[in-house]
């Protein structure tokens, strides 16, 4: 098969597979970081961490990240799907108009990656202090589950909604805007110790000389080199070994990663975890 | 410093430590629960003793008021809050109708079922069915929503309320 008949199959199984988690299981990660919340709500008023649900789908879906990377960031996320979407609609339409919008500055991007970590950071003091449930209404999160339950938000999530859309605006803006820049759980994903075999490596030596085509098509806009101070940031999604006309990118082990039995293969694991957890629909 | 996979190292040692002091928090708090039960239990029986005496003393005269006790039980079931029966109630949970059904029998609230979890997600509801062993303790749907899944378990309070609202007596 050529290659370029390759890259399209890889895309389109990409597509399947995060509407197909869109649809069966869109509430994981507010599952996940429910989990999370659960965590601090529990210690702040000195209660016994039981082995409830939200706990379950957090170390479920942390064991598999550590074991085989944020595949589910790149895949199965439905926030992260919304994202993709949103991009792939405003980049056929800068295309068609041949007009770009301002990427923001790579130094100015590397400083508000950092503003997830402050937000997970809000998080766990609101539940330390148990004001969590003030702040309710104002979750984009919520909002977005309940559009997913194909219900409407309601008065009460005035805030929340407001925010949703600002989000949405960013999403459009940039690709993966609120996961590179904003997203807790994916704060949480970035300070897992990821399987150094699950990174992806280059041989920096055959690069082209000059080339950042893997950067450039990033979504997170990363320097790849295994396990870096960085490499938490990445998604999986598989762009940048799209983009390598040499095919220089690998796992730390020597097979690609972006072969299509092994990312069937993952999307089943996953699917089985979240039906166990009990998270599909 | 720490050689290859410097980083992956790093936080495999952070991920560690955040679970043991997950861990130990848990076993202390365990103990102590365990203490402070055994001690409760002790005083329980402390006061059980000193009743029984009491009680003994007590049984001539009790079973001389026996019969007109009866009396009243008898009537005390005609004003119990709740009439004898089961119930159905519903409310409205986070993507939809939730429906409970709820036991009485001689007056308190034996059982509370989740017929129905309508369109709420599985491991919300889950949570969310802890409201119904608050609510058999408290004998009433007034009790604090469990967090985290606050539209499941107030959808459920909901449909107890309306419950006991059919079971009122007249
Ligand atoms: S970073 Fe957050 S929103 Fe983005 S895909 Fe991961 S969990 Fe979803
Ligand atoms: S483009 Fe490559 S390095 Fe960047 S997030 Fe996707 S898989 Fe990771
Ligand atoms: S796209 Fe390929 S050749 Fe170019 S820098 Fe990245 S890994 Fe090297």
């Amino acid at each position: 098969m050529d290659r370029k008949k390759r890259l399209k199959i890889q895309k389109g199984v990409r597509i399947a597979i995060q509407i197909v988690f869109l649809l069966l299981a869109p509430a994981v990660f507010t599952s996940a970081f429910a989990g999370v919340k659960y965590i601090f709500t529990q210690l702040a008023s000195a209660q016994m961490l039981e082995w409830s649900a939200f706990l379950k789908a957090l170390l479920g879906i942390c064991l598999f990240t550590i074991i085989f990377g944020r595949f589910f960031c790149g895949y199965a996320c439905a926030f992260g799907t919304l994202g993709d979407l949103l991009y792939m609609f405003s980049a056929f339409v800068q295309k068609k108009t041949k007009k770009k919008l301002p990427k923001i500055p790579e130094k100015a991007g590397s400083y508000f990656r950092k503003i997830k970590y402050l937000i997970l950071a809000g998080v766990v003091v609101t539940c330390l202090l148990g004001v969590y449930d003030k702040f309710r209404g104002s979750s984009p999160w919520d909002v977005f589950s309940r559009l997913t339950s194909l219900q409407l938000p309601g008065r009460a999530y005035l805030v929340g909604s407001i925010i949703l859309l600002l989000i949405m605006v960013g999403m459009i803006w940039e690709e993966r805007f609120f996961c590179k820049y904003l997203c807790p759980m994916g704060a949480v994903f970035s300070l897992l110790p990821i399987l150094p075999v699950s990174l992806y490596c280059r041989d920096r030596e055959s690069c082209i000389n000059g080339c950042s085509a893997c950067k450039r098509q990033c979504p997170v806009s990363l320097d790849i080199d295994g396990d870096t101070k960085d490499s938490g940031e990445c998604i999986q999604c598989n762009q940048c070994l799209t983009a390598c006309p040499k095919e220089n990118i690998h796992t730390g082990i020597k097979i690609k990663g972006n072969e299509i039995w092994l990312i069937i293969g993952k999307a089943v694991v996953l699917l089985d975890i979240c039906y166990l957890l009990q998270l599909t629909r | 410093m720490l050689g290859k996979n410097t980083h992956f190292k790093i936080k495999i040692i952070n991920l560690i430590m955040i679970a043991a002091i997950l861990y130990i928090y848990n076993i202390n708090l365990d103990l102590w629960e365990t203490k402070e039960s055994l001690q409760a239990e002790q005083k329980m029986a402390e006061l059980a003793t000193e009743k029984l005496t009491e009680l003994e003393t007590g049984l001539d005269s009790m079973l001389a008021e026996y019969t007109t006790q009866n009396q009243e039980t008898e009537e005390a079931l005609e004003t119990y809050l709740w009439q004898d029966g089961t119930y159905e109630g519903t409310g409205t949970g986070f993507a939809g109708e939730l429906t409970v059904s709820v036991t009485i029998e001689k007056g308190t609230i034996t059982d509370i079922q989740l017929v129905d979890s309508g369109n709420d997600d599985a491991a919300y509801v889950d949570m969310a069915v802890g409201v119904i062993d608050k609510m058999l303790a408290a004998q009433t749907w007034e009790v604090d929503a469990v967090s985290g899944a606050t539209f499941s378990s107030n959808g459920i309070k909901d449909a107890v309320a309306e419950a006991l609202s059919l079971a009122e007596n007249p």
